[in-house]
């Protein structure tokens, strides 16, 4: 539906692109004044939605692919979606491309890759996919600053890389941290057996919780003010309690509980970069892309080259990740591709309550073949972890809560004790009788329903500010001058106004992916030579060795900057080239130039 | 359209070098005679010989190999070869060796197995076959090498219709190209980087036979393919590097590979013939990885094993030379290093001695003596190049690269950084030492035992665009491959050396299981397992790091009736004569059987009736003899 208020945003964006263009700045000025004349009612500052979806609440995967469904079917136009392979139990890995096919089909525009819940537990990852997916698609056509992004833009979006985690996580008897894994049989204790001794949900609530044994010698008692909370005693003094582990009983007779439950391994480690065995980097499976999530995100990433930004949701602390993992891999980041690492995670310090800029391996720990690792450092994307939620929002301090009872107020103020089990005494094999319960999987690493929605804004928000650093090429000063009678030195810049660079330092280091390339072709002229220069004003230039007409940019076009190039060229007065700007991760930018004296420019007053 | 681009690139160099086929490899097995050979043998001795299937190349060739040895699983050795399309003579010994084994030997396995993969890149070792002077050592996947989004657009050309793809020399280039190299002046066809500080100036521009095919300035700078199946594993895998591939196993040639051996954890060791060798050529044992938990090549605890281990190659083949390149990504520094496995590698053959001084570049031997046995065995084999830096007690003699003919960079400034000739991979050579450089030493070896047919001499061509060049340099193929007369000789020496390997693979032993009634329903158990062979079961560096799948001891008794002891052991790896004690005091009554299961990764269950009987040194039964072999 098309109000007064969207077609008179429309007639702003256009007016706002061609003052951009230098066109005219009049049109602009009377189109927003008509905008003030003609608009009866505001609508709300939020897009309306053909496809409404409660964001105050988690998906199982055949809900998300319900809505994916619904989404693209609402919006066929700019949505297409595929399963790009399918998880180890079977379920699809579903991708939703966005892209508008009237500004220019997918492979000619940067693409940003945005993905999330590769850790089964880490269910919020999910829904900030869905939501960004969900706003992107509705807002476009009624809100500028998002139709503009959409329009120069590829968004691509994998909600769930592990779906089988994610619903075992939904749907069986688990605590926050279990089903981190996927879910192939692996043989975690090393007997032989696979998957044999995973927790048990001994009080049938639902969920696996703690348990506690009495014990004449016990380090904890009940808390006197609220006996559902365990505190620890000091000794001399004896407690008669004693934590007996998560809730499960040594289900294969080997005298160990919960040793080798369901999967065991970490898909976030299964990446080629810095890739480790497993007994220097836990959880990393056989090989990089040993997994059948893994291998497919693998290879959709090595065949999409276009992608120039990506994010990677994961739970929990309030983190904006980036890397390198390990101490030693410092060099993969070069100076020049910090400054936009940094530029982009400030901007989320300040959209992100109390998330922090942090590098992996020096901030949190180090990781070897981890996600981010392999496409930053691997393929050369700018990319991010951002791990969703952090306890230092539950309380209205700012900071986490000093202790148990401060989250107890919270679970029963603010929850109303949904996040807590009842402890139920429970007749244990081993143990006898002991206490099971405590907080269950919603307790800490989600936030609450209420307050879902607020974070995945604020993390939707954040991506797409990195998304509009994407690289974007233009044509900026040009020059013909001419040296001789059929000689012409043409000289012309191409400016990148994202931040961005078409190819990071670490690509042009490492010769990741192919130089942007500019070719120039023309009848009846010919290039002489080609160079680059470091200032529009220099007389010498730096010459290619070979091929002028094809000059190669192993550096591309650094962010918010340009690169100079000179042309000499042979051919009669009038006649014209064609200059072409290709990059691997910036829409292609064309140009035509006369041969033909330009006027000089004007000082600026 | 890849395969009609590769095609496309294929006709382009295939003309000039169907011309005169090189006589190098006559009497190697082209893929249907080795398959055939594979075959016979497998239908000869059904009961010993199994067919089995690895996998299958890129463009669809099946890798086949051959387990010797019984039908159940036992400890297994991996003999690999032909992960190089250039390294043929890797492949022709590891088929004689599963053939003399069976039929000149008398399968010499006692309850071991052998398992040969004689090929594993098919694409490229058919190519090399198919046209000799210009071999084809990576596998044939089409990549950019030069990233001007054209596939395997400029190969090296074979100008003067020789049949063989060389070198061309550029006297005195002019600029912005440099001279790199001079002529030595011992032997003017040898090429040598000149000694500045002695006043020596470069003469000549190295190039690859060819011209600029892509008409974009370099030459020969977009070969057909490839990724480096060698390169293209987990340890130190050379990411972004050259041939590496775009991540470990990337390619189905290595992943095939990859997979077999974990299908197959009952590979207990691993001999790798290639372009890699670590067994004449002592690997580094100090150096560690950018990880510090990662060794280079070998951890400081496998040190003594490798020595001895190669001190019985040495012995057994008297190879004395060896090349060897770096061993970062290649398939035995996997095995090695994250599977556990110990692991040697051989290039079978080393630059043979001369019986004769060399003849002149104009005047090769005419009537050459017969190809000269190899030098003696070390340790008492004097090293032969006094520039080189020997060991006390005659270490061998490390000699530069030999698998590939020495080519020099590729494209105008250099892609690759390919070994120029000379040798300048190794620091500068003094010129005196030229002599009895390793390139000396090849042609010295040409001349007299091979009539000359190592080298081709610098003859002038007329280049269409660099003009005036020279065409020659050693024979595509020649310092890796010996004349195929040679080929049985190899095989029956280094079959010597992987009888010795099968007699020194793991023997785990549980020891007789002693009871004792300690009260009346009360036993303690007591056994022990063994490694009674004399290589380990698991690496030094893998038992240090408790890493891969443990043997698994398993007591039948319930754990509340265990007493003491833990009803699931695991053992992680054992070093030969080391063993590892288990006790358990279990309540039950007398008479009562316990069962002992021990698992071995890959191999049988294998379970162990112990009665209870109140009798100290009760034999377990079935107990025909005081051990039990597992199997």
């Amino acid at each position: 539906m098309t109000t007064p208020f969207t077609r008179c945003m429309r007639a702003m964006t256009l007016a706002r692109s061609s003052a951009r263009l230098g066109c005219s700045r009049v049109i602009a000025i009377a189109a927003a004044l008509a905008a003030s004349l003609t608009a009866p009612l505001l609508a709300q500052p939020a897009p309306e939605s053909k496809v409404p979806i409660a964001w105050n609440r988690y998906y199982d995967h055949a809900e998300m692919t319900d809505l994916l469904n619904q989404l693209v079917a609402a919006y066929p136009n700019l949505l297409s979606i595929e399963s790009i392979g399918k998880s180890e139990q079977g379920r699809e890995l579903w991708m939703v491309t966005m892209n508008n096919p009237m500004t220019g089909p997918v492979e000619d525009k940067p693409a940003m890759y945005i993905d999330g819940n590769v850790h089964g537990n880490e269910v919020q990852a999910t829904e900030t996919v869905l939501y960004s997916l969900w706003y992107l698609v509705s807002a476009h056509g009624s809100v500028p600053a998002i139709t503009e992004l959409c329009n120069r833009s590829v968004f691509h979006f994998l909600p769930s890389v592990n779906p089988d985690g994610r619903d075992a996580w939904m749907h069986t008897p688990t605590n926050p941290s279990n089903y981190r894994s996927g879910l192939r049989p692996t043989d975690s204790d090393g007997d032989g057996l696979l998957d044999e001794d995973g927790p048990d949900d001994l009080d049938g609530d639902g969920h696996i919780g703690v348990m506690w044994r009495p014990d004449p010698n016990g380090t904890h008692r009940r808390d006197r003010d609220d006996p559902r909370l365990f505190v620890r005693v000091t000794p001399p003094a004896r407690g008669d309690w004693s934590f007996a582990g998560s809730e499960g009983i040594d289900n294969d007779g080997d005298g160990q509980s919960n040793e080798d439950g369901p999967g065991g391994y970490d898909m976030n480690r299964n990446w080629p970069t810095d890739w480790r065995p497993d007994w220097i980097q836990g959880g990393a499976g056989d090989h990089p892309f040993s997994y059948p999530e893994t291998d497919a995100v693998g290879r959709w990433l090595l065949a999409h080259p276009a992608v120039a930004a990506g994010q990677s949701y994961h739970n929990t602390g309030g983190m904006i990740l980036r890397g390198p993992g390990a101490s030693y891999r410092t060099g993969d980041f070069p100076r020049a591709d910090i400054a936009v690492y940094d530029e982009i995670a400030n901007a989320g310090v300040e959209m992100l309550p109390f998330y922090r800029s942090m590098i992996l391996y020096a901030d949190l720990y180090t990781v070897h073949g981890g996600f981010i690792n392999w496409i930053s450092e691997g393929l050369g994307i700018v990319s991010f972890t951002n791990e969703l939620w952090t306890d230092q929002r539950i309380l209205q301090t700012g900071e986490a809560p000093a202790d148990e009872k401060a989250r107890m107020r919270w679970a029963d103020r603010m929850l109303f004790g949904q996040t807590l089990s009842e402890w139920k005494t429970v007749d244990h094999p081993e143990f006898g009788e002991v206490l099971v319960g405590g907080s269950n999987k919603w307790a800490s690493r989600t936030p609450p329903s209420f307050m879902l929605e607020e974070e995945c804004h604020r993390n939707f928000a954040f991506t797409m500010f990195h998304a509009q650093q994407m690289p974007r090429l233009e044509w900026e000063r040009r020059e013909v001058r001419k040296l001789g009678d059929r000689l012409w030195e043409v000289t012309i810049e191409v400016g990148n106004s994202g931040l961005i660079p078409s190819r990071t330092a670490r690509a042009a280091e490492r010769k990741i992916g192919m130089p942007d390339v500019v070719t120039v072709t023309g009848e009846g002229i010919r290039v002489a030579t080609a160079g680059t220069l470091g200032r529009f004003t220099d007389r010498s230039m730096t010459p290619v060795a070979h091929r002028p007409e094809r000059m190669t940019l192993e550096a591309g076009v650094p962010g918010r900057g340009r690169v100079v190039l000179r042309f000499l060229i042979e051919g009669d007065e009038g006649r014209t080239m064609t200059i072409r700007c290709a990059a691997e991760k910036a829409t292609d930018i064309e140009t035509t130039v006369e041969l033909r004296e330009t006027p000089a420019p004007s000082t600026p007053s | 359209m890849l395969s009609a681009l590769l095609l496309a690139s294929l006709l382009a160099s295939a003309p000039q070098s169907t011309a005169s086929p090189a006589p190098l490899l006559q009497g190697y097995l082209d893929p249907a005679s080795l398959d055939d050979r594979l075959r016979a043998l497998a239908s000869e001795f059904p009961g010993l010989v199994r067919a089995v299937n690895v996998g299958t190349t890129r463009e669809g060739r099946a890798i086949r190999g051959l387990m010797l040895g019984p039908e159940a699983p036992a400890p297994t050795l991996l003999v690999v070869a032909g992960l190089d399309g250039t390294h043929l003579l890797g492949s022709e010994i590891a088929l004689r060796i599963a053939e003399r084994l069976v039929r000149a030997e008398g399968a010499p396995l006692k309850g071991s197995r052998l398992l040969v993969i004689p090929r594993v890149n098919l694409d490229a070792i058919d190519r090399t076959l198919a046209s000799p002077g210009a071999p084809q050592s990576r596998s044939p996947r089409p990549i950019d090498d030069d990233r001007d989004a054209q596939l395997d657009e400029d190969p090296g050309n074979d100008l003067n219709g020789d049949g063989l793809i060389t070198l061309m020399r550029q006297a005195n280039p002019p600029p912005p190209d440099d001279a790199t190299h001079l002529a030595s002046t011992d032997d003017p066809r040898i090429l040598r980087t000149p000694d500045p500080a002695k006043g020596e100036r470069a003469l000549y521009r190295v190039m690859i036979e060819g011209v600029d095919d892509d008409l974009d300035g370099l030459l020969n700078e977009d070969e057909l393919g490839g990724v480096d199946l060698d390169r293209n594993f987990m340890h130190r895998w050379p990411e972004h590097g050259d041939g590496a591939g775009t991540h470990p196993l990337s390619e189905p040639e290595s992943l095939a590979l990859a997979t077999l051996v974990f299908d197959h954890p009952e590979i207990v060791a691993c001999v790798v013939f290639g372009r890699h060798d670590n067994l004449v050529n002592a690997p580094d044992s100090r150096g560690r990885d950018v990880n510090p938990r990662v060794p280079l090549e070998l951890d400081p605890a496998d040190q003594g094993m490798h020595a001895e281990i190669a001190r019985v190659y040495k012995e057994k083949t008297g190879q004395s030379r060896a090349s060897t390149i770096d061993s970062a990504g290649s398939f035995a520094s996997w095995m090695y290093a994250q599977r556990g496995v110990p692991s040697f590698t051989a290039a079978v053959w080393g630059r043979p001695e001369a019986p004769a001084p060399p003849a002149t570049a104009d005047q090769p031997a005419e009537s050459a003596p017969p190809a000269p046995a190899e030098a003696p065995a070390a340790p008492d084999a004097p090293p032969e190049a006094a520039s080189r830096p020997a060991a006390a007690g005659g270490e061998p003699v490390a000699t530069p690269p030999a698998a590939e003919a020495p080519r020099p960079p590729r494209g105008q400034r250099g892609q690759r950084g390919q070994r120029p000739p000379g040798g300048s991979s190794e620091p500068a050579r003094p010129p005196a030492a030229a002599a009895s450089s390793d390139d000396a030493g090849w042609l010295a070896y040409s001349d007299t035992a091979r009539s000359g047919a190592g080298f081709v001499a610098w003859t002038p061509f007329d280049h269409p665009t660099l003009g005036a060049v020279e065409i020659g340099g050693f024979t595509p193929l020649f310092q890796a491959n010996p004349p195929a007369a040679e080929l049985d000789g190899l095989a029956e020496k280094q079959s010597a050396f992987i009888i010795d390997l099968l007699e020194r693979l793991p023997v785990i032993e549980l020891d007789s299981p002693r009871v004792e009634r300690m009260a009346e329903g009360l036993f303690r158990i007591r056994t022990a397992l063994r490694n009674n062979g004399r290589l380990p079961l698991g690496t030094g560096y893998a038992r240090a790091n408790a890493s891969g799948e443990p043997i698994v001891v398993r007591l039948s008794t319930p754990v509340d009736r265990i007493t003491a002891g833990r009803r699931i052991e695991r053992v992680r790896g054992l070093a030969p004569g080391a063993g590892q004690n288990f006790e358990w005091l279990v309540r039950s009554t007398a008479g009562e059987e316990v069962t002992i299961t021990v698992r071995i990764p890959g191999l049988p269950e294998r379970t162990l009736v112990v009665p209870l009987e109140a009798t100290p040194g009760a034999a377990a039964r079935p107990a025909p003899t005081p051990k039990e072999t597992l199997p």
